[in-house]
């Protein structure tokens, strides 16, 4: 029985680095494979384009539908290992692209989120979110650059993971946008806990560059503005976005094993470099030694209060948080979605649903920042300095990594069964009715899966079928409120907020954003805040 | 540069990404019913002062399209009122 699975699309790496890159690879591949074991991790490769297990063969590298059907078949056929990592970026191993319930241009221009949520799911090929709301799996990509041909840098990325043995340190670099200092000063609270209280830099007044000492810390935590297929992050004040951070920036001072976490739009994007957009952000921190990166890879919703926390705040910090305590990073983020789910309160909205889709780790999901290893079953031959690391940290026995894991899994599929979530109703995007006056009006039904109790059925279009105690008549709607409609919304959110107990606080909006309301009839059972952060 | 096209209409200005991570009034193109989102090789996406000084001008442009609705300039030419 294997640990962890890492799959990956042979031809495809053949095409980008050649017969000679591709043994470079698998030497390296080899090493991690090695040093795996001596973590007490039994690792297989399989290639998608070629694998065992009587697994279908994936024919054309970008065919999402192809690799999900074999990356499932794969994991099943290997007992679902506790990891799953996808080696190679977006041209290697695709993102599966899922449909934005909140795309509405200009207001989101995301038609669709390239996601791997689908890959931590054991619910067949959709282009649903909501197929997807309850993962189980344990998953994170290992990503080489989009059209890249140097394979020393893919290498290096694998030789990264294989020769982790932990990271130095718990101190931070906090980097936020000024106008989200709220959410920002929660949200450190929360991810950090009783660790030494921890300065902010907030965009402006502070810019870069930083210090060596202030990029050395191990842990950043980035709740910036970011833009697509752009190698720097942002601050604001108003109607000013000066620089946060670019990726040039941080070349040379990134501490071995460092994780990040950023909250921004397109903070995890994968894309193809060129002269005028630069290598990513997240692909410049893994290249520099940072161990994993937790981002989004479209436009990202949170708030920018702290009683607003919402969509990226919670999921950035449940994940810091599981780091913290000692997981690794893929069980992290596993931990992180399911928290946030079970955030969302009794509906998963759309702006929760795109979250979930987006958010992504980029790095070994084995790798533990914080915690040690399993018991190894016996040293094999890498290094005396690399297994004596190894051995500096107490084990956990597996009886105990098992039962977790089945703990999470088991939270996962009760997800799936159970979590309510909405669905956009087509050709209701231009109306203006509802509550909250203002511009655009997106408007969704609430989907209730059938009780839990009832046969397992993961897929949503069966979890619909079966929902017999839907109430047709309440609703989802998403207003995109301009300046003109603030006061007013602001108005009638009030006493939307004294009718009915709502998410967050929505006894103040300082400036124009969009609103989630949830309704039955004229009656406002929630509504909520979300901000441009 | 790659996938290099011309685009023509007249600039506005236009909020974007409302009530997300990346809200902010964007300087757009907008021609009859289509609108793309301008931004410059090395400049701040969410504030360009030179993209700012277009703003009422009817332009064409010319340059790649980084997603569905944004143009990454290459370059650009202001029209007289009658082009």
């Amino acid at each position: 029985m294997i640990q962890k699975l890492i799959v990956t699309n042979v031809a495809a790496l053949k095409k980008k680095y050649g017969a000679a890159g591709l043994k470079l690879i698998q030497k390296a591949l080899a090493r991690l494979v090695a040093a795996d074991a001596l973590r007490g991790l039994t690792t297989r490769i399989e290639a998608v384009d070629n694998p065992t297990r009587s697994a279908p063969k994936v024919t054309i590298i970008g065919n999402q539908r192809q690799v999900k059907a074999t990356i499932d078949k794969l994991f099943t056929a290997h007992g679902s290992p506790d990891y799953l990592l996808i080696l190679g970026g977006p041209d290697v191993i695709p993102h599966q692209l899922l449909e934005n319930p909140l795309f509405s241009p200009p207001d989101d221009i995301d038609r669709n989120v390239p996601s791997d949520l689908p890959y931590a799911c054991s619910a067949p090929f959709s282009t649903k979110i909501p197929d997807f709301i309850g993962p189980t799996r344990v998953v994170g990509r290992l990503p080489d650059v989009v059209g890249s041909r140097k394979v020393a840098d893919l290498v290096a990325l694998i030789d990264g993971a294989t020769t982790f043995s932990g990271t130095p340190g718990k101190t931070s670099l906090v980097l936020s946008a000024d106008e989200w200092a709220g959410a920002s000063r929660a949200n450190v609270r929360l991810a950090f806990g009783a660790l030494p209280r921890r300065a902010i830099e907030m965009v402006p007044p502070k810019s870069p560059p930083w210090s060596s000492a202030q990029l050395a810390h191990p842990l950043h935590f980035i709740n910036c503005h970011g833009d697509v297929k752009t190698p720097m992050f942002f601050g604001s004040s108003t109607a000013n976005y000066p620089t946060a951070l670019e990726a040039s920036g941080v070349v040379g001072k990134v501490t071995r094993g460092s994780v990040i976490t950023a909250e921004c739009c397109y903070g995890a994007q994968l894309y193809k470099p060129t002269k005028a957009k630069p290598l990513s952000i997240p692909e410049t921190y893994l290249s520099q030694g940072a161990a994993g990166f937790c981002g989004s890879s479209n436009i990202a919703y949170g708030s920018d209060s702290a009683s607003g926390r919402c969509a990226a705040d919670i999921l950035c910090v449940e994940f810091v948080k599981a780091v913290l305590a000692k997981a690794s990073l893929g069980r992290a983020l596993l931990e992180a979605r399911i928290k946030f789910i079970k955030s969302t309160g009794s509906v998963a909205d759309p702006a929760d649903e795109k979250t979930l889709g987006q958010f992504m780790l980029l790095g070994d999901p084995s790798t533990r920042p914080f915690g040690a290893g399993l018991e190894a079953p016996e040293p094999r031959s890498v290094t005396r300095g690399f297994a004596k690391a190894l051995a500096a940290v107490a084990p956990m026995a597996p009886a105990d990594h098992r039962a977790g894991r089945k703990a999470l899994e088991q939270a996962g599929d009760e997800i799936a069964r159970t979590k309510p979530f909405a669905e956009r109703v087509k050709g209701a995007a231009k109306s203006t009715r509802g509550p909250i006056p203002g511009g655009k009006t997106l408007i969704f039904r609430v989907v209730r899966p059938a009780a839990a109790a009832q046969p397992k059925a993961k897929t949503r279009g069966a979890r619909a079928a079966r929902s017999s105690a839907d109430q047709p008549t309440e609703q989802i709607q998403v207003t995109f409120i301009t300046s003109a409609d603030a006061p007013r919304a602001r108005s009638a959110l009030r006493g939307g907020a004294k009718a009915a107990a709502p998410r967050g606080n929505q006894r103040r909006i300082p400036y124009t954003k969009a609103v989630i309301t949830r309704t039955r009839g004229a009656e406002v059972l929630s509504s909520r805040r979300i901000v441009s952060k | 540069m790659a996938g290099s096209k011309r685009f023509t209409g007249n600039v506005v200005k236009k909020r974007w990404g409302k009530g997300s991570k990346s809200d902010h009034m964007a300087v757009v193109l907008e021609s009859g019913e289509s609108f793309h989102r301008l931004r410059r090789v090395g400049g701040n996406p969410f504030f360009d002062e030179e993209l700012e000084k277009l703003v009422g001008k009817k332009i064409e442009v010319k340059g790649s399209l980084m997603d569905p609705y944004t143009i990454l300039l290459t370059s650009w030419q202001e029209l007289d009122k009658s082009g």
